[in-house]
């Protein structure tokens, strides 16, 4: 309690500056609060949209009737809290007003759908009324829209399922659940459980998918699930996939993929932001504790000893922080909510910002445990603290004393807690530890570059005008302090810099390029002889089918003569093996718009017999790196029993996310031309409401034909990806102006920290002019070449991190690196001129005295 | 284009048109039940009943297996058109499953089964057919339609007709893949039993 009484007073005594540190250390802790908040807030927004799609976090499904034994092991394997609701569907024909369709019918609990919703024409959502119940109590059906069209039915008018009559209760205007695996999307009927058992159509041999579906606690670690299942029910069942196990993140491997990154991302904007909060609260920390150097040795030489004083010294920091970290959640919870307000229209649809519990914790960790920990090196100096410096200028403990082993070790909890917060922050060890090395590593050549530079500055002060002479030697006397200021603005560059490097390379990866444009159907097993009339029938619709390309399904038989089997690694599965072995190959005699050659050439005309040469093959350039195939070896298919050989002349590099048919393997044309074939096209521009007029046309004439609604099924996944590719650019320029946020509260402490010389040499007769030339040269260079360098290491770190993490996605962004250069070194020439015209104001007598 | 298809054909099946001289050629036209999806290599039932003609001396009959894995009954015609330069002295036509589990009109399954027969007795060519069902599920009236149009087809062609392909198979989970609808290991087995009487009668006497 002593020492809480003592520090309290020290801190009402010098008001002044307490109320300045705790600005400074909220402000940054504000910084870190937003930043991290959003991320999460952004984290759950697309989860959620993406849970939306499969109406659960987790699905079981089976084609056989779930057994108790079976969903009683995946609940024990998920081993946590969970609801649970049962769903059956399957496809059947349903007839109403003498005309028949394929529809798929679907059997739900009362808790469907666990996430999202379903829009129905009279009752509007399912999950804000009583719909559910009224649909389930008796013999009552929700009809697709597309549905409701094709049997020219109404509401109310009944229905032939199997053996009974249904009615149409509803109808269904939005669901999310149509996803992009689907290749025949037939239009769905929901009824409950009970009523689609007592159809009749469930029988011996019928073909049925039973599901469950479970609603998780939000922080239960999805990735990598279903391939844990698959092994852990492999070895419980012996039976291979009888139940599979399906998460939100598996229902399209595209849209997996992208969230995979938004979420390795997020966290790792998650460290960037503990990281930034963490320097500027050490940096603070250090500097209060330093510049208190004096009180203790007066605390000393009183008859305190050096732990006496630490404490009291140490009470302070952490009142002092736990204040900020106070204030900082305090403005934080009244201001993030109101924030997406200011940028309706801007934010998508449905977001809401709000404060994350876990950023709460953090900043007050930081404000007081950090702190401790900060302070920690400090504290093996005060033994070697001696009271007689208080007879010198500046009071500070001899460089290196007795104590170097302590001091060494007291820098060992900063490291362990740090990375700890590190793979806690990130949700992975990988990424947690390999950014903590990254850091280190940068800190230490930070450290060694900026020393050099200082010394430099030393060195270079002997030819030059009395002003820059002047702010040279200071650089260079005040090394170490310098050295802290110059550390914390290249750490804080550093962290500035690492996202835009990473968001521009995931940017380019993720976002559907501007210039190839979603077509509204995609059409599949359009068989040779079908081209020319649909072509016509199209046209005549006012449309064009295009993107036509033929496919011919072959087997891959042997690589440069080498049967496939001797050439693949054994261990691989069984599945993959084939998977791999059956392609669909296809003939062009030019490139498409959404492929480029990036090895070999193009080939000329189409392949003459005779010609004595194989014709030629390009290949996907990842498949050509993931098989080692190299321009000029062979590849020998199997064309239903005919082998064809063909010779690789190019690889290419393909946009897969062009919305195009594009394929892995293309020969050359005359080769493959007689082979059995399907062709796959497109038609786009077709107008809303004409859709489904298109789409029944095309079907009627064409019934072999499937037809994918893109439009509708890539809709929603083309809406998550947008917003993924929102929310990383945004998320970028928020950790940038946190950033900058911190810097600036660096730099305004330091400049404070500097008004002993700024005096001093006010006092010795500098003009306004010159002091503040000598401040804005000493900042300059500092804030320069600490970005500089900050900058160059993010380079190589956010490299190295896209390498580690994001499957090498990393463009350099010349833009944001020179804005940021600029920024920095502008934002702490600024603030120290803001600073020191501030000194500059105040009477010398009165520094005097204050210090 | 008929000159290039030929010549092409010509110098690709040269070693086949060959062989074919001595050997009785069998050719599966099917999907992926003929296709083995889900099996390993030489698992599928064409791939067994060949190795049982083999382990049987029959060195003189040559298996082809020509499914392709989604293939409708719609492929058929243009399927033939590439076998047909190879002059298989037997054709067993074995499409048609999944025109059913994707709820194709059965008016279109029998019209291209029809065609691709007729093209078939155009060019001199032997077939046999192999009937399908669909699941109960699809309801009464479109599997019992879809189940009557191969064995009509097969009386009015006067084909070899194998009433159904996965008889014994079909619906039976110890037998079928997690999906439902193709036999594993032991189920392609069984199916190769079964086609292997059937097939038997229509090779040649050694």
């Amino acid at each position: 309690m002593l020492w809480l009484r003592l520090a309290w007073k020290e801190i009402s005594n010098n008001y002044k500056f307490s109320l300045f540190f705790v600005l400074n250390l909220g402000i940054g802790l504000i910084g870190f609060i937003a930043l991290d908040s959003f991320k999460h807030s952004i984290d759950q927004h697309l989860a959620n949209n993406s849970r939306a799609i499969l109406t659960s976090d987790v699905e079981i499904s089976s084609r056989f009737p779930l057994s108790g034994k079976e969903t009683g092991f995946a609940e024990s394997f998920l081993h946590t809290r969970f609801e649970a609701t049962d769903q059956i569907s399957f496809l059947s024909m349903v007839a109403a007003n003498n005309n028949s369709r394929m529809s798929q019918l679907i059997g739900i609990e009362k808790d469907f759908p666990q996430y999202g919703d379903l829009v129905l024409q009279q009752r509007g959502s399912v999950l804000k009324n009583a719909a559910r119940s009224e649909l389930l109590a008796g013999d009552n059906i929700w009809v697709a829209r597309d549905l409701m069209v094709l049997l020219g039915m109404q509401i109310g008018d009944k229905v032939r399922i199997g053996a009974r009559e249904f009615t149409v209760q509803d109808v269904i205007l939005e669901d999310p659940t149509t996803t992009i695996a689907a290749m025949n999307s037939f239009p769905a009927i929901y009824m409950g459980m009970e009523q689609i058992k007592s159809t009749g159509l469930i029988q011996l041999g019928s073909r049925i998918s039973y599901a469950r579906f479970y609603k998780l606690p939000s922080s239960y670690e999805l990735s990598g699930l279903r391939e844990k299942f698959r092994v852990a029910a492999q070895t419980e069942f012996k039976e291979p996939r009888r139940v599979t196990l399906t998460t939100h993140l598996d229902q399209s491997a595209d849209l997996g993929r992208i969230l995979t990154y938004m979420n390795d991302y997020l966290g790792l904007i998650a460290l960037i932001a503990l990281f930034l909060a963490g320097v500027g609260a050490a940096y603070l920390f250090r500097s209060f504790f330093t510049s208190r150097f004096k009180d203790m040795a007066i605390l000393m030489c009183l008859g305190g000893t050096p732990k006496q004083a630490y404490y009291m010294t140490l009470m302070q920091i952490v009142l002092l922080g736990t204040f900020s970290a106070v204030a900082a959640s305090v403005a934080a919870y009244f201001a993030l909510p109101v924030l997406p307000s200011l940028f309706t229209g801007f934010l998508p649809r449905g977001f809401s910002n709000s404060m994350d519990g876990n950023s709460l914790v953090l900043a007050l960790f930081m404000g007081t445990i950090g702190s401790i920990i900060c302070c920690l090196p400090i504290l093996s100096k005060i033994y070697s603290l001696n009271p007689i410096g208080l007879f010198h200028e500046k009071v500070e403990p001899s460089a290196i004393g007795p104590h170097w082993l302590r001091n060494a070790s007291s820098y060992m909890p900063i490291l362990l807690v740090f990375w700890g917060l590190a793979i806690w922050q990130a949700h992975s060890l990988r990424l947690g530890t390999v950014f903590i090395v990254g850091f280190l590593v940068a800190i230490g050549l930070l450290g060694c570059i900026g020393w050099a530079i200082l010394r430099l500055c030393g060195l270079m002060s002997g030819s030059v005008t009395v002003i820059r002479k002047l702010a040279l030697r200071n650089l260079d006397r005040n090394r170490l302090g310098a050295l802290s200021c110059f550390l914390a603005i290249g750490l804080g560059s550093l962290l500035i810099n690492l996202i835009p490097q990473i968001e521009k390379g995931l940017q380019q990866e993720i976002a559907a390029p501007a210039r190839f444009a979603v077509p509204d159907f995609f059409m599949f097993d359009i068989q040779p002889e079908q081209i020319a009339p649909l072509q016509e029938l199209i046209h005549q619709m006012g449309y064009e089918l295009s993107f036509q390309s033929p496919q011919v399904s072959a087997r891959l038989d042997a690589i440069n003569d080498k049967l496939l089997d001797q050439v693949q690694a054994t261990e691989t599965p069984e599945e993959q093996r084939m998977q791999r072995r059956m392609y669909n190959l296809t003939y062009q005699d030019k490139l498409k718009e959404s492929e480029t050659i990036v090895n070999g050439k193009a080939w000329k005309g189409p392949w003459q017999e005779g010609s004595g040469e194989l014709p030629g093959i390009s290949v996907e350039q990842n498949f050509a790196r993931r098989m080692g195939l190299n321009i000029g070896d062979t590849l020998t298919f199997d064309v239903q029993s005919v082998p064809v050989q063909g010779r690789i002349v190019n690889t290419r590099k393909v946009t897969w996310n062009s919305f195009q048919p594009n394929f892995i393997v293309s020969f050359q044309p005359g080769a493959l031309d007689p082979a059995p074939k399907t062709f796959v096209a497109a038609i786009s521009k077709v107008a809303a409401d004409q859709r489904l007029r298109v789409q029944n046309s095309i079907v009627n004439a064409f019934p072999n034909v499937s037809i994918i609604n893109v439009q509708q099924i890539v809709g929603r996944v083309l809406d998550i990806t947008d917003q993924i590719s929102w929310a990383i650019k945004v998320m970028a320029y928020l950790s940038i102006m946190a950033g900058l946020i911190v810097l600036f509260s660096i730099a305004r402490y330091e400049v404070k920290s500097r008004f002993w010389e700024i005096n001093l040499l006010k006092i010795l007769g500098a003009s306004f002019g010159d002091v503040k030339a000598i401040v804005q040269i000493e900042f300059g260079i500092l804030g320069f070449c600490a970005a500089f360098t900050g900058i160059a290491l993010s380079l190589a770190m956010s490299y190295s991190l896209s390498w580690f993490v994001f499957d090498r996605l990393w463009r350099f962004d010349a833009l944001m690196t020179g804005l940021s250069l600029v920024a920095i070194t502008a934002l702490s020439m600024l603030t120290a001129l803001i600073a020191t015209l501030s000194v500059l104001r105040q009477k010398p007598l009165e520094l005097l005295r204050a210090t | 284009m008929l000159r290039s298809l030929l010549a092409i054909l010509l110098v690709l099946m040269v070693g086949e048109v060959a062989a074919a001289e001595k050997q009785f050629t069998v050719l599966f036209l099917g999907d992926s039940l003929t296709e083995g999806l889900g099996l390993e290599t030489g698992q599928a039932f064409p791939d067994l009943v060949a190795r049982r003609l083999k382990a049987e001396g029959r060195s003189d009959i040559k298996i082809i297996n020509g499914g392709v894995s989604g293939s409708t009954s719609a492929s058929a015609l243009s399927r033939m058109q590439w076998y047909v330069r190879a002059k298989p002295d037997l054709v067993v036509l074995s499409l048609g499953a999944n025109d059913g589990l994707r709820g194709l009109p059965v008016a279109e399954l029998r019209s291209h089964l029809v065609e691709t027969i007729e093209f078939a007795r155009k060019n001199g060519l032997r077939l046999a057919l192999t009937g399908m069902m669909i699941p109960p599920n699809y309801g009464p009236e479109y599997t019992a339609n879809f189940a009557r149009v191969f064995p009509e087809l097969a009386e009015k062609y006067q084909l070899p007709f194998m009433p159904f392909l996965l008889d014994g198979v079909a619906a039976i989970p110890a037998l079928n893949q997690s999906d439902g609808i193709h036999p594993n290991a032991e189920g392609a087995k069984i199916v190769a039993d079964h086609v292997y009487t059937f097939l038997a009668p229509l090779l040649p006497v050694k």
